[in-house]
């Protein structure tokens, strides 16, 4: 049993309304998982089973084997660490001193801080007041709060959501980084792109249960029909199974330099989503 | 529930920093030292006005400023990032309630200076005015667990400030409205009464009667609390 979370079974009801509807999956450790769901599926109401903010209506949850009930235990906080958009910052204080407040309340040294805002890339801005702050500037100091404490596992709603693609890539390297030392993630995205290049394992979560979840680049490959696609200087695109027969119409238009591009037709990730689930991730 | 200085202290300094640069808030101070103006202006230092000061600083600053900071940490959901660090919920509130504590003693300080009031019996005094203020942070308290936002908390501070910090007019209300009679055993009345006595003997009537406000007060916020915050 090496799953550091194991959900089994959950649902979650508010009122009326089936947030979860039957919910079972396992986190290895050292992984990025990735959770991935139309907006509305549960993601969020996940994270917050996980990180002890919501009890689930039935099943079991368990991360490093601590029951939900137990999970607002300091114990249990101190291995985790959050970041949603739920996780507000004192405006009135700099980049700087919301870190530092942090620092103390988790026992770290304050050196911490310009650790972690070299990972988020936040050095120079460190003295601002959040208040003054962009959008992404504010998600990237709460990413940074989240990591002070250098937790065992991570949960990430969202974490690149209002980004621009150089800071997500920024982002991204860090998180690499913290994963090769040790940190389980787990993150909910919108961005198939970010799922596909960052994650280890995909979770597609639709209708309140997993309906998928494996190595992203397994799917593409389970869910490619094995054909190739071969762009031809004349605007042309065609697609041929990826069999001997082929080779003899490629290798003429190459002959005659009407190659422009040929690459395997997998199916993205976002592709495969809607193949599963017959919808369309938002 | 785990209880740490160090984390306490930590909070302090932050809510500290912050009022400092929260002028909504902290301008209230403004409030009781006006006060003790006005009446420092007036002939002679009477019960009423000193007691007038007092109530009005631990209603408009003790009450006041603990409700707004535990009020406006809901509104910005910092209270949950709080919440999902090891701090408890009472470190949180006790670093708060220093805070609330720290400021309100000034302003009453400053404010007794400016009316001029000399005290007597400064053990026994002392002793009923701490017995008061933890009554007012604690309704501060039950006011911003029970508020969502910064604003909804100062809404809820004028009827406060009427019930709980002026007392001048009870008296004569008392006497025009029978049914106004339980104004008697608001605590701001009944320092009054304390105060009033000092001067020939030590009344343990009003003590007791402010001792039960506090405890009551802590009860209800406790409950609150429980229901609002426990899982
Ligand atoms: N506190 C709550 N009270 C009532 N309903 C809720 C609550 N939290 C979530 N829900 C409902 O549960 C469902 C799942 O919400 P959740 O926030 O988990 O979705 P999500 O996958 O995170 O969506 P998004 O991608 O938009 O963030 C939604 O239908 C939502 O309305
Ligand atoms: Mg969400």
């Amino acid at each position: 049993m090496d799953h550091i979370i194991e959900v089994n079974h959950v649902q979650k009801t508010f009122g009326k309304e089936q947030a979860l509807r039957d919910l079972t999956f396992g986190v290895k450790k050292g992984d990025i998982f990735g959770f991935l769901g139309p907006s509305g599926a549960g993601k969020t109401t996940t994270i917050e089973i996980l990180t002890g903010q919501q009890v689930p209506t039935s099943g079991e949850a368990r991360v490093f084997g601590v029951p939900s009930k137990d999970m607002h235990h300091p114990h249990y906080l101190k291995r985790i660490g959050v970041m949603s958009d739920s996780s507000g910052l004192y405006e009135r204080l700099s980049i700087r001193d919301n870190l530092l407040l942090f620092c103390e309340l988790y026992d770290q040294p304050s050196t911490q801080v310009e650790e972690v805002l070299e990972i988020v890339n936040l050095t120079a801005e460190k003295n601002k007041r959040v208040s003054k702050l962009s959008k992404g500037m504010k998600q990237r100091t709460m990413l940074a709060r989240a990591l002070l404490h250098q937790p065992d596992l991570l949960f990430l709603d969202e974490p690149t959501g209002a980004l621009d693609p150089a800071n997500a890539q920024h982002i991204h390297h860090g998180l690499r980084t913290l994963n090769e030392r040790g940190t389980t993630i787990f993150l909910t995205t919108h961005d198939m792109n970010e799922a596909e290049t960052l994650c280890s394992t995909v979770a597609f979560l639709d209708k309140g249960s997993i309906q998928l979840l494996d190595c992203p680049k397994k799917l593409r490959k389970q869910f490619g029909d094995g054909h190739l696609m071969v762009g031809l200087t004349d605007g042309r695109e065609i697609m041929l199974p990826n069999e001997p027969a082929s080779a003899e119409k490629i290798y003429q238009w190459m002959k005659n330099s009407e190659v422009e591009t040929i690459e395997m037709n997998t199916p993205t990730l976002g592709d495969i989503f809607v193949e599963v689930t017959g919808r369309n991730l938002v | 529930m785990t209880f740490s200085m160090k984390r306490i202290y930590a909070i302090f300094q932050k809510d500290l920093k912050e009022l400092y640069r929260n002028l909504f808030v902290s301008s209230t101070i403004i409030l009781p030292i006006m006060m003790a103006f006005m009446m420092s202006q007036a002939e002679g230092v009477t019960t009423a006005s000193v007691t007038l000061v007092i109530t009005l600083s631990f209603a408009a600053v003790g009450t006041f400023v603990q409700s707004a900071m535990i009020a406006e940490e809901k509104e910005k959901n910092t209270l949950r990032s709080l919440m999902m660090s090891p701090a408890s919920t009472l470190d949180i509130m006790a670093g708060k309630s220093l805070v609330t504590f720290v400021m309100t003693l000034a302003t009453l300080i400053v404010s007794l200076l400016i009316v001029g009031y000399s005290i007597q019996e400064p053990v026994w005094m002392t002793g009923m005015l701490l017995l008061l203020l933890v009554f007012y942070i604690t309704l501060g308290t039950l006011i911003g667990l029970l508020t969502r936002t910064l604003i909804e908390a100062s809404v809820v501070l004028m009827p406060i400030l009427l019930l709980f910090g002026m007392n001048v007019t009870f008296e004569s209300l008392m006497v025009s409205y029978e049914f106004l009679s339980f104004l008697e055993y608001l605590p701001n009345y009944q320092i009054q009464l304390f105060i009033d006595d000092l001067g020939q003997r030590i009344s343990l009537k009003p003590a007791f009667i402010i001792g039960v406000w506090t405890i009551m007060t802590l009860i209800v916020t406790i409950g609150v609390y429980k229901k609002k915050f426990t899982r």
